[in-house]
């Protein structure tokens, strides 16, 4: 039977392949999930409607596919003659003299790379020499199969090693014999040691095809960083009455995270400076000043960098906004963020302070005019009134678009927002 | 924002704490490394707690049993009853509990997790322990999580009716009927020890020959002492699904069904992978294993895997050789997974093996010389009562021993020796020269070589070593 690719809603035309969950000729239940596809940035398996076997898929990953075309096929049919170990699956390995168990189950997926060889029996394939010579063979770099054993039965001998070692072709050759009497060249008296061979890993270079989220990103990060002539303002922020007031808020069952106070500061330094809370529109070249301030939040997801939006955080306090936030990174985990939550942003906070580093600059999102990024917050040694005191202070940096922003919003912007950041009662009188 | 905890920094993080992931960590640390071991169920692994270690409680309990009534001649009082299986059970659980104990005294300086740890990516896993869920950072991993018996469909294990290995271990009392379904060396021992014990067993066996791979010649011992003991060898055979009367087998054309109060599946094992979401790190499998150099490296750069994970045999002392190695090669020394591994089953007669069989010699045209010796010409063997079998001495055209092939009394233990002569290339001359002292089961060895040298000697080509002899 055909599968049609279904509604999901959201008014969808279509949507990408990301991944298949079961290959053609694999069963599948009744509602078992079949394939993960992309809409926009949220991702939604699609199950199965029937119990049977996939015999055909309508699309590869990577494509694709408009809604009512066919996304596989199914027979339903033929689930009694699949596959099933069969008790003979378990012979032994023809070349060694092995354990049951050492064969796979019948149902096993086809080898997709060549086993590697192992250290198997492999008669006359081995050199005759005891395990320390072979381990002075690893260390010395020497190949045992290139050697000539002088031992008995052709047994290689430490000694054999050595000579093959000294005999490398890698070893200095020793100088033309000279005249008597001329001084020999000054070189180092022993011949240098080979050095020990490093065994490269296992495996070959890997090709991921970026889909899905990646790929979104990889072309969004491609327009800005070729398009948008970026500027970055750097500043030192003390964090210290910030964490005092979150305690206050722990101590009465509010846990508000860091990056909610970022967003409100944020939202609120934008309507003094509303060049910043702002759309580049290219082919119009107009600038579209925003009458929302819509905040986007980088959170790291599985498949790379979304940002979800907290709507007017400009009208919405510190708690309301932490409480957002919580529920925006669940569903970012589980990648169920409405496609709505996904949409709209006017402006971009990202903090990076659970990665580390210090400061760290980022890319504009088009058509955004600025991000604003917060590392994480370090003691320092800083004055304070002729005073030499330890706070802990975090990197802050603006990255904004200099078609349409200069250094007075720039600067100005983050001067304000730390400023509340330092006198936090700030954030929660406006609005 | 960042989603997700901060990882625990850590140098090697070892998954698993079988044979294999206990002998690598413990390895580790003594080499200075700070290492976590994480273990979702007990220290040991299934050797320990439900393999190796416990049968070998049952099989010894039904052999000293089995021998004892048959030393009649020999002045034993004959004993009577039968066995106390609660007592047996009892005396192997201490065992274990001592051996397990023991494993924690081993990684006293490693950090053992409690919990399930899955990668997240490489370098980087998660390890879950009821609902808690905590993060690693590693800078090295060793995928160690082992592996579980093979189940049929239609034939799931419950416990009761149907077993696998592990359950077969645990019965209650020794069933009137077993059925085992797989003839390799688990349903070998484990159908011999019951069949000593009282139970009426037949052993089926899909492949044409029973014995898991063991040289033939081994295994026409152990098959004529199953006869003895009235086991019944069906090959060529599928087991089709349980019926109430017992377990529905075809054989060829014909079908029949075996009474059976018990039916022990042992038709191989699957390795745990499922778990460890390999993908999220970028391993692809291959056959069913990872993919590892000779040193158990992977394709990705920090991470190891070692045992039953990797291709070969599901046996403990190569999981914990890949172990070791992996551990010192994370340590930055040189060392490789580059040894013969030894095989053996505690059948009856016991059937050992280490390096290549006369077959397989023949085979890639090495034109092997063999020696074998009896035991039924063994003084010790006599004096023990058990004569059957003998050692196989396979070397190559130069005289070096290249394999040596043991069926017959305490043959697990005779075969180190062997494996000493054949992993380090000596010639048969070198074991002949080896003083043997009498009367021991060991002298066969030196027979099976002494009877190779003359017939290398009579080939004229005995090479430089024999003079020596």
């Amino acid at each position: 039977m055909e599968f049609r690719f279904p509604d999901v809603g959201e008014g969808l035309a279509e949507a990408e392949i990301v991944r298949w969950l079961v290959p053609v000729g694999g069963e599948v239940r009744e509602d078992q999930a079949i394939v993960e596809v992309e809409t926009d940035k949220s991702l939604v398996e699609i199950t199965s409607p029937v119990t049977g076997v996939v015999a055909s898929h309508g699309a590869a990953e990577g494509d694709i596919i408009a809604v009512g075309a066919v996304l596989a096929t199914f027979t339903t049919d033929g689930a009694a003659g699949a596959a099933t170990p069969d008790a003979a699956a378990d012979g032994p390995a023809p070349d060694v003299a092995t354990d049951a168990g050492a064969a796979a189950p019948a149902q096993a997926a086809p080898p997709a790379t060549p086993p590697p060889a192992p250290a198997a029996a492999v008669p006359g394939a081995r050199p005759k020499a005891t395990p320390s010579t072979r381990g002075l063979a690893r260390t010395l770099g020497v190949d045992l199969t290139t050697v000539t054993g002088t031992g008995a039965g052709g047994r290689i001998l430490d000694e054999d090693v050595r000579a093959a070692a000294a005999g490398a072709p890698s070893a200095p050759t020793p100088p033309a014999a000279s005249a008597p009497g001329t001084p020999a060249p000054s070189a180092p008296a022993a011949p240098t040691a080979p050095l020990p061979k490093v065994e490269p890993p296992v495996g070959e270079d890997r090709r991921v095809p970026l889909r899905g989220v990646r790929r979104a990103i990889a072309r969004n990060m491609l327009q800005s960083w070729t398009t948008v002539p970026h500027i970055n303002s750097m500043h030192e922020v003390d964090l210290s009455e910030i964490q005092r007031l979150r305690a206050q808020l722990k101590e009465r069952g509010r846990d508000v995270p860091m990056t909610a106070f970022l967003v409100r500061a944020a939202a609120l330094a934008l309507r003094e400076f509303p060049v910043l809370n702002a759309s580049v529109d290219d082919d119009a070249e107009e600038l579209v000043l925003r009458h929302r301030v819509n905040i986007g939040v980088a959170v790291d997801a599985p498949d790379g960098l979304i940002v979800p939006v907290i709507d007017d955080a400009d009208v919405k306090d510190v708690v309301r906004i932490g409480e957002e936030l919580r529920q925006l990174a669940a569903q970012t985990r589980d990648r169920t963020v409405p496609n709505e939550r996904l949409r709209g942003g006017t402006f971009t906070v990202n903090n990076y302070g659970p990665l580390g580093g210090w400061f760290g600059t980022s890319l504009v999102k088009p058509p955004e005019v600025g991000i604003l990024s917060i590392g994480p917050a370090r003691d320092q040694v800083v004055p304070r009134d002729g005073q030499i005191v330890i706070r802990p202070v975090a990197a802050m940096v603006l990255a904004a678009d200099h078609r349409v922003a200069d250094g007075r919003e720039i600067i100005g912007f983050c001067v304000s927002v730390r400023r509340m950041l330092e006198a936090p009662v700030n954030l929660l009188l406006e609005g | 924002m960042v989603v997700g905890e901060i990882a625990r920094p850590v140098d090697l993080l070892v998954i698993g704490g079988g044979p294999g992931g206990y002998t690598a960590a413990a390895r580790a640390a003594e080499l200075g490394r700070e290492v976590v071991l994480v273990e979702a169920d007990r220290l040991g692994g299934v050797c320990l707690n439900v393999g190796c270690i416990p049968s070998k409680a049952l099989i010894t309990l039904a052999d000293l049993w089995e021998r004892s009534r048959a030393a009649a001649d020999r002045g034993l009082p004959v004993a009577e009853g039968g066995v106390d299986l609660a007592a047996a059970r009892t005396f192997k659980d201490g065992v274990v509990d001592d051996l397990v104990a023991g494993v924690g005294t081993l990684l006293k300086d490693v950090e053992v997790v409690q919990g399930v740890a899955r990668l997240l990516d490489d370098r980087r896993v998660s390890v879950e322990s009821g609902d808690q869920v905590s993060h690693f950072q590693f800078d090295a991993c060793i995928l160690a999580t082992g592996s579980r018996p093979v189940v049929i469909p239609g034939l799931e294990p419950d416990g009761v009716r149907v077993v696998d290995s592990t359950g077969a271990l645990d019965l209650a009392e020794v069933p009137g009927d077993l059925v085992v379904v797989g003839g390799g060396y688990i349903g070998l021992e484990l159908g011999t020890a019951y069949a000593k014990l009282g139970s009426r067993v037949t052993i089926v066996e899909a492949l044409d020959a029973i014995g898991g791979g063991f040289d033939a010649d081994l295994v026409k011992v152990v098959s004529g002492r199953l006869a003895a003991l009235g086991v019944e060898v069906l090959t060529g055979a599928r087991a089709a699904g349980m019926e109430d009367g017992g377990l529905r087998v075809e054989h060829g054309d014909d079908t029949r069904v075996l009474p059976a109060d018990v039916v022990l599946v042992a038709v191989g094992r699957v390795p745990n992978v499922e778990e460890l979401q390999l993908e999220n790190a970028g391993i692809v499998l291959a056959d069913g294993r990872i993919p590892v150099d000779g040193r158990g490296h992977t394709s990705s750069r920090r991470i190891w895997a070692i045992g039953d994970l990797v291709a070969g045999p599901a046996l403990a002392h190569k999981a914990a050789t890949e172990g070791r190695v992996a551990a010192e090669c994370i340590a930055g020394l040189d060392a490789a997974v580059d040894a013969h591994v030894p095989m053996i089953a505690f059948t009856d007669p016991e059937m050992a093996s280490v390096g290549v069989t006369e077959a397989a010699a023949k085979e890639a045209g090495l034109a092997p010389v063999v020696g074998r010796a009896r035991f039924v010409v063994s003084g010790r063997a006599r004096t023990l009562g058990a004569t059957d079998g003998m050692v196989k001495v396979v070397a190559d055209a130069a005289g070096t021993v290249i394999g040596v092939q043991i069926v017959g009394p305490e043959a697990s233990d005779l075969i180190s020796a062997a494996a000493i002569v054949v992993e380090n290339a000596l010639h048969v001359a070198d074991v002949v020269g080896t003083v043997h002292p009498h009367p021991t089961l060991g002298e066969s060895l030196h027979e099976a070589a002494t009877a190779a040298l003359r017939r290398l000697e009579r080939a004229g080509a005995a090479g430089g070593g024999a003079s020596r002899a």
